[in-house]
């Protein structure tokens, strides 16, 4: 017994190493240069060089391109929320007879990949002179990401019981009042997962941005980070530590704020998605 | 003309090294994970954060890193393997076409298993603790308690793995556009690297959108008939 307990820690850490070390490690490198970083793979920094950070912020201006990524995701995630909001009361609440196919309708791209409309999308961008236009991608983003929200959001609300709008109705109460007052409320944990899925999607997202994006000032995070790599390549490697640390940071800080809504809710959109 | 490229074969082939990765690493490896954070050792909060971090970070910062750690020469990993005597394990990870789509598989799984984890647990913490007192009582062992409840008890979570680790291996793209982009030689091209390498580095917008036609044929039809196999075998079940 005693043995068996020994040995389930001892692999416990033996895992949490396994996956922190790599994190861990990048840390100590984004203080370290690059004899450091090639020879001393334990050690801590000899010096500690917070030029590293310096230089990720003045001359790969990962700053911007962290708030460029919260831009797209804020408003990209509020937007599908809204539209998914819409779209779900009539499809949970009523009794059209073409809810079903308008569902399977929406439903279907979620097994559609987004990658096949890479080209009939940029040729829509292209079109309308597109590039570089925070408008336009965060319609993009926010549609991408509305068959989950409509997914998630019509499942729960069909559960919430009919009478409540009978009642409400009776009471006088109009349908925006309705939705916005009675149902979203009540559908909050839909909602909630719906959003935290769309967050995390649109915030890391990179094919898009490579695609749309080629002004430096509007590089989302993972376009400001490749860029920055390819400039510099192997000769300095501490500021690309660095930069990656910071755009690691605040995932990991609303992470750990969120944590439990945040397992449950990328659990739950995957099992379904 | 798709069908004549032997690059498209060798590209479906790497998604079938994908699909391969999800279950004999993936899945084992993230059904142990869960068993730990589900079980009840202390620090159980504590492990399951440090898992469940690779999964949620972004795909870009996490690829740079490990291109990194798995360089030839001067990557941590062959630093490692150099220091504890085992000069002859340090190879160029990334940059030898025979072990590159290896390599990246294994990253995505080191990536992907925290989320995996949290979807088996869920399962676990859904079998009444009833089961396992029983058992316990008449005399299995935790390894007899694992195999002959908790397996056969987690089969439609088994299901879901599957469904996912197939539709999800067709759609990788950030991580091997970031770490490889494809290379070397294409030996680590996917189907979806493929589409946007011809249509956006080579301008060859016909071939790429037949590679599209087919992601979206192969991903509709793996996903239906996944779902009708394993509903079918759940009723006979």
């Amino acid at each position: 017994m005693k043995i068996g307990k020994i040995v389930i820690y001892g692999f416990a850490i033996l895992c949490s190493i396994f996956f922190l070390y790599p994190l861990f490690f990048n840390l100590l490198s984004s203080f370290k240069d690059n004899e450091g970083i090639y020879n001393e793979i334990l050690a801590l920094p000899t010096k500690w060089r917070f030029e590293n950070f310096v230089a990720a912020f003045e001359s790969a201006n990962i700053h911007i391109s962290i708030i460029n990524s919260i831009i797209y995701a804020t408003f990209g995630t509020l937007l599908s929320l809204i539209l998914g909001l819409l779209a779900s009361y009539p499809l949970a609440r009523f009794n059209f007879k073409l809810n079903t196919p308008i569902y399977l309708y929406y439903t279907l791209g979620l097994m559609i990949p987004v990658f096949s409309m890479l080209i009939p999308i940029s040729q829509i961008v292209t079109a309308i002179n597109g590039f570089n236009n925070y408008f336009v991608m965060i319609i993009l983003y926010a549609v991408f990401e509305l068959p989950l929200t409509i997914f998630l959001i019509t499942g729960y609300m069909k559960d919430l019981p009919k009478e409540l709008d009978e009642s409400a109705i009776m009471d006088g109460c109009g349908p925006y009042r309705l939705l916005f007052q009675i149902l979203a409320p009540l559908t909050m944990p839909a909602i909630s997962t719906a959003g935290i899925l769309a967050f995390f999607g649109i915030y890391n997202d990179l094919v898009w941005n490579v695609l749309f994006i080629t002004d430096h000032d509007m590089y989302n995070i993972s376009m400001g980070l490749l860029t920055f790599v390819g400039k510099m390549g192997t000769s300095d490697m501490g500021p690309m530590f660095a930069s990656i640390f910071i755009t690691i940071i605040p995932t990991i800080i609303v992470y750990l704020f969120f944590q439990e809504k945040i397992e449950k809710g990328l659990g739950s959109g995957s099992v379904k998605g | 003309m798709m069908f004549q490229d032997e690059g498209f074969y060798l590209s479906l082939k790497n998604v079938l090294i994908f699909i391969l990765g999800s279950f004999i690493l993936i899945m084992p490896f993230s059904f142990i994970l869960a068993l730990i954070i589900t079980s009840k050792i202390k620090g159980k909060r504590f492990f399951r954060v440090s898992y469940f971090i690779p999964s949620i970070l972004p795909l870009t910062a996490l690829g740079l890193l490990w291109q990194f750690l798995l360089k030839g020469k001067g990557g941590l990993i062959n630093n490692i393997f150099v220091s504890i005597g085992l000069d002859q394990w340090a190879m160029d990870w990334l940059g030898d076409p025979d072990i590159a789509i290896f390599s990246v598989v294994a990253v995505n799984a080191w990536i992907f298993c925290g989320l995996n984890m949290i979807i088996f647990a869920s399962g676990m913490v859904s079998i009444p603790e009833e089961i396992y007192e029983a058992a316990t009582i008449d005399g299995a062992n935790g390894f007899q308690k694992v195999l002959y409840i908790t397996v056969p008890l987690m089969k439609e979570i088994f299901k879901i793995f599957s469904i996912l680790a197939v539709t999800q291996s067709i759609r990788v793209f950030a991580q091997v556009y970031v770490m490889t982009g494809g290379g070397p030689n294409g030996a680590t091209e996917v189907p979806t690297t493929m589409l946007y390498n011809q249509s956006f580095v080579y301008n060859n917008f016909g071939g790429g959108n037949a590679i599209a036609t087919f992601i979206v044929v192969t991903a509709l039809v793996s996903t239906i008939v996944l779902n009708r196999l394993f509903q079918g075998k759940a009723r006979s079940a």
